[in-house]
């Protein structure tokens, strides 16, 4: 029976169709920061399906994380950089927009078939069945037993997971150092004091910048100022005035 | 026996998750501000996690929620280092435009 819904179908229903909605807006909205908020509706719209799953403590975790931090950050950085115009979608390499359309919706959609076509949850309850596949202890009535789903969790991830919940911690230390450097403002010195004042913003560039900004100091500079008399008289680099 | 007090078919959130991640893929390929690429690619995180909830909840098994609580926190890292080098590129070149960024062509 097609149309036979119960209410938690119902509630799936609505809430995968404002997801589809908002996902696609994310991906066609000009404006960055209409993007950001409309992705907030979809991870919205995730986090009550979680709930529907009975992943409590992840629904949490969505809205505290994705939305709460991810795209907080997201739309800081969209309204710092204050980049206004966004680029349209698909005016420029259109050859690759209109590619990529029928490729994207050609996968979405030869997944669903697949899922549908192969009968997963059929296939899983005869292999849960046959003993091919275990099934773990947490049925919603244990979990419920031994506290609820922050409990079950945690029990997993401080036992079976713990390593691997050693080295996330670490990731996440490394991308709060990476995070800092990437995005310090480097104070000049020594070299890249001088080379800014002849007149090559080459501050803070990458090595190669920063050696043909020395070779430029050291070759071409005293060259120019040879011919046309010292354009920065306050060099005061040993070497340089020749 | 039902394995699951859900009444959801398992079909219905694996078939949500690749449309989502679908669409999050089509946003990749097709636009072209760095910002919205890396929203496109949280999407898609996003549709994985759900495939992996599903898939947890139907085996009665929290390696699935464990899983995600990885993701999440890789999800996190990703968007501080991403978003650090965004702002590293625009302090180089004022542009998050992906065909303006091509310094490393040559």
């Amino acid at each position: 029976m097609p149309f036979d819904l119960d209410f938690q179908q119902i509630v799936f229903l609505a809430l995968g169709f404002v997801a589809v909605v908002a996902s696609i807006m994310t991906i066609i909205q000009s404006n960055a920061i209409y993007s950001a908020l409309f992705l907030a509706i979809a991870f919205f719209q995730l986090a009550a399906i979680y709930v529907l799953l009975g992943a409590e403590f992840l629904a949490v975790l969505q809205v505290l994380v994705y939305t709460g931090a991810i795209l907080v950050l997201f739309l800081f950085v969209v309204m710092l950089l204050q980049l206004r115009e966004g680029p349209q979608l698909g005016d420029a390499r259109r050859w690759q927009a209109i590619i990529a359309w029928p490729l994207g919706l050609l996968l979405a959609g030869e997944l669903v078939a697949i899922i549908f076509s192969k009968d997963v949850a059929n296939q899983m309850q005869q292999g849960i069945t046959s003993g091919a596949v275990t099934v773990g202890l947490y049925t919603p009535a244990n979990t419920v037993g031994i506290g609820g789903n922050v409990q079950a969790v945690g029990r997993v991830l401080y036992t079976d997971y713990l390593y691997p919940f050693e080295i996330a911690s670490l990731i996440l230390l490394i991308a709060v150092i990476g995070a800092i450097i990437l995005s310090k403002q480097i104070e000049p010195f020594g070299e890249e004091q001088i080379i800014p004042r002849i007149g090559i913003n080459l501050g803070r560039t990458s090595i190669v910048g920063r050696k043909q900004g020395e070779e430029f100091a050291r070759e071409i500079a005293p060259a120019i100022e040879s011919e046309h008399g010292p354009r920065v008289p306050e060099i005061e680099k040993g070497g340089q005035q020749s | 026996m039902t394995i699951s007090n859900t009444t959801v078919p398992l079909e219905w959130f694996l078939a949500l998750s690749a449309i989502l991640f679908g669409i999050g893929l089509i946003g990749v390929l097709t636009r072209r501000n760095v910002l919205v690429i890396f929203m496109s690619v949280e999407l898609m995180m996003n549709a994985v996690n759900l495939s992996l909830l599903a898939f947890s909840r139907f085996l009665n098994s929290m390696a699935g929620q464990a899983f995600v609580v990885f993701v999440v926190t890789v999800a996190a890292a990703e968007a501080a280092i991403g978003l650090g080098l965004v702002i590293a590129l625009v302090r180089q070149k004022p542009t998050v435009d992906t065909r303006d960024i091509e310094e490393l062509k040559d």
